[in-house]
């Protein structure tokens, strides 16, 4: 439940009336006392003034007679007549002398007494004894007898017979000592009445004051104090409900006091909200988009590793796996595998220095580029070399790659790798178990523009394994922020050495899961495993054969050797091999010299015994500059010594010896086919009738 | 097809010169024997190619052929013997039969 709401304006009416009401009390009170007080004294000094005056009628040296007769004589009577007449004239209740008993001061003895008509008293007689003395004034009794003087406090009383005060005087005889004491009691009415009108008036004025008072402090506390708070707060309540546009009253407020400070500054305070609102929406709307963004972007990076497994069903001679378990945040890990040709397999693994957008930008660009550069044939360490060049090129964040990247040859087991930096393989021969293949590391790609790589190779024998990975794997930590290590990674490998590939890389993720528990994963896990499994046969396209080779002259014999031993092999007679060769030189040479201008690249020779009537066929397939020799124009072949040129005698010899030449241009390759009927040494084919083509 | 290669046997008797080309005059082998025609046919007034043990000859020989015989035509002469039917096709086929002297 929430709690109930005061109202500032009851509570500070309340108040005020409180204070007010308590104020003109207090004032009442005090004026009622001083008041009082006065008008005691006033009265007190007048009973005095009445009683030294009825103190010249007496005649004290004749008390103790009249006392011990109990007879009056025509003095007392005469002084009786004149107190009887000051009483009366005097305004009081009773003028008495009596002689006080100073054993108890409580008995008295009255000697005279007069009494004012008005009180409808009678008069104690001479003589009268009575103990019937206030108690409250024995003490000034005993003052007055013992000093002879007045009564130190004013002496009255508020008793049945109204209020009235009495002063009290020593009567002292001729002697000087003191025979009795004389008292006047004046009523003070007037102290009543005037007291009573003092109170009505003191309260009604008091109320007129107040209401007065109370009712301009009031319209003025509302207009600058309670209506300002209020709409400072339901202003405020409302923004904080609904915080959409900041209203303008409250600078309409135009208060003099800290309340007007108070309300512009919650006015400001709601635009600077309102526009802070409006600015963070602006950028969280933003983050979102960039958030979206980098998830896509994400996702593409992902795309981008080959993920589906097996990889290459259709081939038996080797298969593939690879997992990564990317950290958090984007990271730079990747691995690629790919056909390089038709019988060799490439594999990389590389790590991009740092996290985040830059690495995973720069691994885009050097997945691209080691894929792009690794051409059929081609030295490792060429590739590595020209990707280093090409990464520094765009490298102005600094940031660098470690690299392993390994061609499997399928026929021959051959396995030639290059390393930039990056860590050792481990490679499982057989039945033994899982190694570390010792490699010099070289340097990391994207450090030094200059850098030069070189390829080495080993051999895989059919069931070897060979396990790449990043130093995510052995830089994976525990709680005790111990290192996974290679040590443990031997281990898993080992654990998991005669399951699947696929199963290996499960165990070895197993063992990494178990060993880091909840700590959390700072660095991408990326693994791969690659097994040989049978080895490709030599000539495995149906009839033929192809070889994939750098496009330089350096390959001339060896592709020269390879078309005539597949010719050999088909049983071709020389006559057929020696035309060939001479194309098949000329054309190679051809793609040597112009295909690639500057750059090297790689052609492929493909050679294929065809249909009927039985045909050689050899292809030569290139990803040069597109070209097609057959445009060039025949030379004229009937000039003299001196007249001939030797251009495009070369292509000429082709389409004159070979049956048929044919080019295209497609995705990208120059493909290039010459044929010629097969004269098989054997003689059978001899004797077809050649009408048949 | 045997020899690999380019083999040549040189012969000089003053200002004759015989060459025997054993293999195969192409593209790889053409600058052994381009060497020679730059070099060494200064002073020649008879040069002769002896092609019996050459397989055959790709353009690239035809181009030092001509060079040759271009050279030899302003000091003397150059004939060419024992051409076998592969290597003779070629000749034909270009026209280098008619600009050459085969014996």
């Amino acid at each position: 439940m929430r709690k109930r709401k005061r109202k500032l304006a009851v509570a500070l009416t309340v108040g005020i009336a409180v204070i007010i009401l308590l104020l003109a009390a207090i004032t009442a009170t005090t004026g009622y006392r001083e008041f009082t007080a006065v008008l005691e004294r006033q009265y007190n000094d007048t009973a005095y003034e009445i009683a030294e005056t009825a103190l010249t009628y007496l005649n004290p040296d004749k008390f103790e007679e009249y006392l011990k007769t109990g007879q009056t004589d025509s003095d007392y009577e005469r002084i009786q007549a004149r107190l009887d007449a000051l009483v009366v004239s005097g305004s009081c209740n009773f003028i008495y002398v009596a002689k006080i008993d100073d054993s108890d001061y409580m008995t008295t003895t009255y000697i005279y007494d007069a009494v004012n008509p008005a009180t409808g008293f009678d008069r104690y007689e001479l003589g009268f004894r009575q103990q019937d003395m206030d108690p409250q004034y024995m003490e000034e009794l005993k003052h007055i007898l013992d000093t002879g003087g007045k009564a130190e406090k004013y002496l009255y009383s508020y008793s049945e017979s109204g209020a009235h005060t009495t002063a009290g005087l020593a009567v002292k005889d001729s002697h000087g000592n003191i025979v009795a004491v004389l008292g006047v009691e004046k009523a003070m009415t007037v102290l009543e009445n005037a007291r009573s009108a003092y109170v009505r008036h003191v309260a009604l004025i008091a109320a007129i004051v107040t209401v007065a008072a109370f009712t301009v402090y009031f319209l003025w506390l509302n207009h600058m104090l309670i209506r300002p708070v209020a709409e400072i707060t339901m202003e405020a309540k409302r923004f904080a409900d609904n915080s959409d546009k900041p209203a303008e009253i409250l600078t309409a407020l135009n208060n003099p006091y800290e309340i007007g400070v108070l309300a512009v500054s919650v006015q400001k305070m709601e635009f600077d909200i309102k526009k802070y609102i409006e600015n963070l929406t602006l950028v969280t709307a933003e983050k979102e988009r960039i958030g979206a963004e980098l998830d896509v972007a994400a996702d593409i990076q992902k795309s981008m590793l080959p993920c589906i497994f097996p990889a290459f069903p259709e081939r038996e001679e080797a298969d593939i796996y690879a997992t990564m378990k990317p950290a958090k945040e984007v990271g730079g890990d990747f691995y690629d595998f790919f056909m390089v040709d038709e019988g060799h397999l490439a594999i990389v693994m590389a790590d991009v220095s740092g996290k985040g957008v830059p690495a995973a930008l720069f691994m885009v660009i050097g997945k691209t580029l080691i894929k792009d550069h690794t051409r059929p044939g081609r030295n490792l360490g060429e590739v590595f070399t020209e990707v280093n060049k090409l990464l520094c090129e765009s490298n102005s964040e600094g940031l660098f790659i470690t690299a392993f990247e390994g061609v499997l040859d399928l026929v021959t087991g051959e396995f030639r790798y290059v390393n930039a930096g990056h860590e050792m393989p481990f490679i499982q021969r057989a039945e033994g178990s899982f190694e570390v293949y010792e490699i010099s590391p070289g340097f990391v790609l994207a450090g030094l523009e200059d850098m030069r790589y070189e390829e080495g190779s080993l051999i895989l024998q059919e069931g070897d394994k060979l396990f790449q990975y990043t130093d995510g794997v052995t830089e994976a930590t525990n709680h005790r922020n111990e290192l996974f290590g290679r040590e443990r990674l031997k281990a898993a490998l080992n654990r998991g050495r005669d399951k699947s590939i696929c199963d290996i890389l499960e165990t070895v993720k197993e063992s990494i899961d178990a060993f880091a528990g909840t700590a959390p994963q700072f660095d991408d896990i990326t693994m791969l495993c690659m097994e040989f499994k049978s080895r490709m046969p030599e000539n495995n396209h149906k009839n033929g054969a192809q070889l994939t080779v750098a496009a330089t002259v350096q390959n001339m014999e060896r592709v020269a050797d390879f078309v005539d031993g597949q010719l050999e092999a088909m049983g071709c007679a020389k006559e057929v091999r020696i035309p060939i060769a001479i194309a098949v030189d000329e054309l190679f040479a051809n793609i040597a010299f112009y295909a690639y201008r500057t750059d090297t690249g790689s052609v492929i020779i493909r050679v294929e015994r065809q249909g009927t009537p039985l045909r050689a066929v050899v292809t030569f397939i290139d990803t040069g500059i597109p070209y097609n020799p057959l445009d060039r124009k025949d030379p004229d072949t009937g000039l003299t010594v001196e007249e001939r040129g030797i251009g495009g005698l070369g292509i000429y010899i082709v389409k004159k010896s070979m049956d048929n030449v044919t080019y295209e241009y497609k995705d990208g390759q120059n493909i290039l086919k010459i044929e010629k009927r097969i004269e098989c040494e054997y003689g059978r084919q001899e004797t077809e009738p050649e009408g048949m083509d | 097809m045997g020899t690999r290669g380019l083999e040549i046997i040189r012969e000089k008797k003053g200002r004759r010169y015989a060459l025997r080309l054993v293999g195969r005059l192409d593209t790889s082998t053409a600058p052994q024997l381009q060497r020679i025609v730059e070099e060494e046919l200064s002073d020649i007034t008879s040069l002769e190619l002896d092609l019996e043990k050459t397989d055959y000859i790709s353009s690239a020989g035809l181009r030092v052929l001509l060079l040759a015989a271009k050279k030899m035509n302003r000091t003397g002469d150059m004939t060419v013997k024992n051409v076998k039917r592969e290597v003779q096709e070629v000749f034909t086929i270009t026209g280098f039969d008619k600009i050459l002297k085969i014996e």
